[in-house]
């Protein structure tokens, strides 16, 4: 039938249905006294649709570099009159061990004042006349800037962005403007059972002195002594041509984009005084087992149990999307329905944070006290039936077409495109990394996925939550000491079944059952 | 359309700050979504749009937590855990192992106060599996409503209160505020997301009975915003939900907007390093005269671009570690809402003082052009970002059908927030936010008490 037919038909039997509904009262309503319908059963109804077929473009991504080294991404997308930009650096905190995280957090935040912008309101209104936003970032492995706006004004957005990155002023009151700003924060970050939770994983997947457990920490730093020299330092170590890329995408000309790109940054000079980049070390071979972070008397837990997976840059990276949605990114996979039916978890889910000396992968959830050790057994059995057995066929199935499916969801608005975009360029992956997604997923097997499996060896489980209430069941688990560490994440005590030794160290609780 | 929309947003609002000769770009001529009532009822919007291979599919009913029977609090929050486990013809688990195995993702529930949303966004080729699914639910849920699954699904309930309100300090204060701000009687008392408690020895008849006069096709509307073909999707809509007979009428809800006479403080202890503050105020309902305009207030006041009170309370005076605002809109009465937490040392005491301060600036002279502009663009910004994506277009062209709005539902939505000006963001903040009649809630650092907080006390002036 045409539209026309269709529209006629639902439009005449709809204008009738509405001429014999008698209009509704007002005032307050009385309890409705509807008898009950049955709908009438057809064949139809009896399984699942057919899924049609409709192809799906990836978009490309076109690359130009300059002769300083910097690089030009970009993704040209029609339709919806928005774009987005990203200027990063491949280096941040991590590779400078020397440096205070800090002072590349505050750098980053101080930068919006330059030579174009006297001061953060003529930036804003820069902003609000040109229709764009801006975010600024300072990670343990890049440094950026972000954009995203109206199409019609982004080179406007460019240009700021280009402002940032050479010429940001750091007036000493801004930079101590944001500096107390942080300090003001601090407490905040102590707070978050999330966010504690997350600075003692990472401390015990890849110890206490990894950059990646300093960058963690960094929130909670004082920030006392920091001064503008630090500031200006860390912005010379994160900036060079060489270690930066530009990434365009959305309703844009990429000719105009280049164009304004060499005018932006054309010029831009290597500075051979900066110090190289330090390699980001890989993590301990051993972890705790099981952390808990106090939280008196709180009814319910955060629970996270993490590991290391294999480095944002490895080829095996494709397994780990199918091994995490496996492990919990699948509604239906079969940790999350005994999760459900077995402790009542509403709101866990399966995180995955690709870095480059090994990405953290975690399940976290909210979990009732008297259900944590239950929760615990649970993901423990999970990840050892995976690493022995491998998945179930139709499990592997479903979470193959996850990995692939999921692709135009994750670039359907300009900031999803944006940090594919970057994310392929941070990890160094070719840049037909997209278009060659369905193939590389295709070819992941039950026994390349039991594989990349980790043991459960190099799981931890963080828990924030009353320690008291815990104690017993997690030690009842068999999994050896509890290490207690504060909201900072930092060692605070080990306990142990009585009969154990009473010297045991952080570094001796690597044992396992 | 969503082209046209956003260039049109960026054009109105270049006008106003004076900047017309700004860029514009030349718009393409919009496509209007499609709108038909079925015969049972069911008011279905098809937005064709071929932007991103992928369908925002939302299915909205006009019930929610407002038709709780007396007796049965929490009942309408109940009912999607069930819908989602089984129906007639989707078998036990059948449900999420469908959706994965199609890509489909953003697949939520949310039950309102006064509606139950179903949400899912598919890859287009898959489109007819949601309307499958959707329609199971609608026409042929209670045969599978049981004792056991009333047991089996009254747990999540409990656990996802308890993650949101019980143990949230934000949460329960806010619960607290709630009853405060809304009389007895008032269907939003309780809040939206009610407890499980009221619900022990539900029966599988009291749930039918419940379903059956509520989620029928005549209380719904059912969104399809993407890439489909408009003709081939409506012909899929009336054959999966054209059968479903149609159910009780909705109620029409005419209630009186909660009106304080006066301020009400209530004092909580809570375990906690910090004390902090939640004032609340009740105000005009979603669309009404004056909701547009406290969105801005709220961003004047805390937003990332002006600030006022985020400048005053966090870099001045240094008394707040962090500082929100925000304008929760609802169809019988919205709440506008200020949460400071104290940096160590301060009071909730000091905050209110120093809120009202800013408050009372606002509320006697315009903000300065900058300030009022920043707000304004940054709320302009939200929504049409909001509206990127196919799942934040259907759920626009949800809240268009229930509000009445006719014609193009994407500007409709907008345009209230391209009128306001400096002064009328004054005059609105002056009436609706009057200091002397809202809620205050003062959350005192007590060692021992709950994390989530205990009710001292609650006194009205």
């Amino acid at each position: 039938m045409s539209l026309r037919g269709v529209l006629a038909c639902a439009t005449l039997l709809g204008s009738l249905a509405a001429c014999a509904t008698a209009p509704a009262p007002t005032g307050a309503p009385k309890p409705e006294a509807f008898p009950p319908t049955t709908t009438a059963d057809a064949p139809f109804r009896a399984g699942p649709p057919a899924p049609e077929s409709r192809p799906y473009v990836l978009p490309s991504i076109e690359e130009t570099t300059l002769p300083n080294g910097m690089r030009l991404l970009v993704v040209e997308r029609h339709g919806v009159p928005v774009a987005a930009a990203e200027v990063f650096a491949r280096v941040g905190t991590a590779a400078f061990p020397k440096e205070d995280p800090l002072a590349f957090w505050l750098m980053t935040k101080s930068a919006v004042v330059t030579r174009g912008h006297q001061n953060a309101h003529e930036l804003a209104a820069t902003m609000d006349a040109k229709l764009f936003e801006l975010s600024l970032w300072s990670g343990a492995e890049t440094t950026s800037f972000v954009v995203r706006g109206a199409a019609s004004m982004f080179s406007d957005a460019l240009r700021t962005l280009g402002d940032l990155v050479l010429a940001p002023a750091f007036p000493p009151a801004f930079v101590e403007g944001e500096r107390q700003r942080h300090i003001a924060g601090i407490a905040k970050n102590l707070r978050d059972p999330s966010t504690i939770g997350m600075r003692s994983l990472v401390a015990s997947l890849y110890g206490d002195a990894h950059p990646y457990t300093r960058y963690a920490r960094a929130a909670i730093g004082s920030a006392e002594g920091l001064s503008r020299d630090d500031v200006v330092r860390a912005w010379k170590d994160a900036f060079d041509p060489g270690d930066t890329t530009l990434v365009v995408v959305g309703d844009v000309d990429p000719r105009a984009v280049r164009t304004q790109f060499v005018e932006l940054f054309g010029s831009w000079k290597h500075d051979p005084t900066r110090p190289a980049a330090r390699p980001i070390p890989p993590p301990p071979r051993s972890v705790p087992r099981l952390v808990v972070v106090d939280r008196a008397r709180a009814p319910q837990a955060k629970v996270l149990f993490g590991t290391v997976l294999s480095p944002m840059s490895s080829p095996e990276r494709v397994t780990d999307l199918v091994l995490g949605a496996l492990a919990g990114r699948m509604r239906s996979s079969g940790i999350n329905v005994q999760l459900r039916a077995e402790a009542a978890i509403w709101g866990s889910g399966l995180h995955m944070n690709p870095r480059a000396a090994g990405s953290t992968m975690w399940w976290e959830g909210n979990v009732d006290s008297d259900k944590v050790s239950t929760t615990l057994s649970l993901l423990a059995e999970q990840w050892r039936n995976l690493r022995e057995r491998g998945p179930a066929a139709d499990e592997l199935e479903a979470a193959k077409q996850l990995a692939v499916r999921v692709l135009p969801r994750n670039l359907e608005t300009v900031n999803g495109l944006r940090e594919a975009v970057v994310g392929i360029a941070v990890s160094g992956n070719p840049l037909d990394e997209l278009a060659t997604r369905r193939a590389k997923v295709e070819a992941v097997d039950a026994e390349r996925v039991r594989a990349e499996a980790p043991p459960l060896t190099s799981f931890t489980a963080v828990i924030v939550g009353d320690l008291a209430t815990l104690e017993a069941p997690l030690l009842g688990l068999g999994w050896g000491a509890i290490e207690v560490r504060d909201e900072s994440g930092t060692y605070l005590r080990t306990i142990k079944r009585e009969g154990t030794p009473a010297n045991a160290s952080p570094q001796g609780l690597s044992q396992r059952p | 359309m969503t082209k046209a929309r956003l260039s049109i947003v960026a054009a109105v609002l270049l006008c106003q700050l004076g900047s017309p000769r700004a860029a514009v770009r030349t718009v393409e001529r919009a496509v209007p979504a499609t709108t038909v009532v079925l015969p049972n009822g069911l008011t279905v919007v098809l937005a064709e749009d071929h932007h991103s291979p992928l369908v925002g599919v939302q299915l909205a009913y006009d019930v929610g937590s407002r038709d709780d029977p007396a007796a049965r609090q929490g009942l309408a929050a109940l009912v999607p855990w069930m819908m989602v486990r089984a129906t007639k013809h989707v078998g036990e688990g059948q449900y999420d192992r469908l959706l994965d195995a199609a890509g489909a993702f953003d697949r939520n529930w949310n039950v309102q106060f006064d509606r139950t949303r179903f949400d899912v966004t598919v890859p287009s080729e898959a489109l007819a599996l949601p309307l499958w699914l959707l329609s199971d639910q609608m026409g042929f849920f209670s045969p599978r409503v049981d004792d056991r699954l009333i047991a089996e699904q009254l747990p999540m309930l409990r656990s996802h209160r308890a993650q949101k309100v019980e143990n949230s300090l934000d949460g329960h204060v806010f619960a607290f505020v709630q009853d405060e701000l809304f009389p007895p009687g008032h269907p939003y008392r309780g809040g939206e997301l009610r407890g499980a408690e009221n619900l022990r020895s539900l029966s599988a008849d009291e749930v039918r009975a419940f379903v059956s006069a509520h989620y029928g096709p005549n209380r719904a509307v059912l969104v399809l915003s993407g890439d489909f073909d408009t003709s081939h999707a409506l012909e899929l809509v009336v054959k999966y939900f054209g059968p479903i007979p149609a159910t009780g009428p909705a109620a029409q809800w005419k209630v009186p907007a909660p009106a304080p006479v006066g301020e009400t403080r209530l004092e909580i202890a809570a375990d906690v390093e910090s004390a902090a503050v939640t004032i609340a105020w009740p105000t005009a309902p979603f669309h009404a005269r004056d909701d547009a305009e406290l969105d801005v207030v709220a961003s004047l006041l805390a937003g990332s671009r002006a600030g006022w009170l985020r400048w005053s309370l966090v870099d001045q005076m240094r008394i707040a570690e962090s500082v929100t605002a925000e304008q929760r809109s609802r169809a019988l009465g919205s709440t506008f809402v200020i949460r400071a937490v104290a940096r160590a040392g301060h009071t909730a005491g000091e905050l209110v003082a120093a809120i009202d301060q800013t408050l009372r600036k606002l509320q006697s002279a315009p903000p300065d052009a900058s300030s009022a502009r920043g707000a304004i663009t940054e709320v302009v910004l939200r929504h049409a970002f909001r509206v990127e994506p196919v799942a934040g277009r259907a759920r626009a062209y949800s809240e268009c059908v229930e509000l009445g709005l006719r014609g193009d539902c994407l500007r409709n939505l907008m345009s209230p927030y391209l009128t306001i000006d400096a002064a009328r963001l004054t005059e609105v903040a002056a009436r609706q936010l009057p200091l002397g009649r809202r809620v205050v809630a003062e959350v005192t650092p007590t060692p021992g008490a709950p994390r989530a907080g205990v009710l001292r006390a609650g006194m009205s002036r």
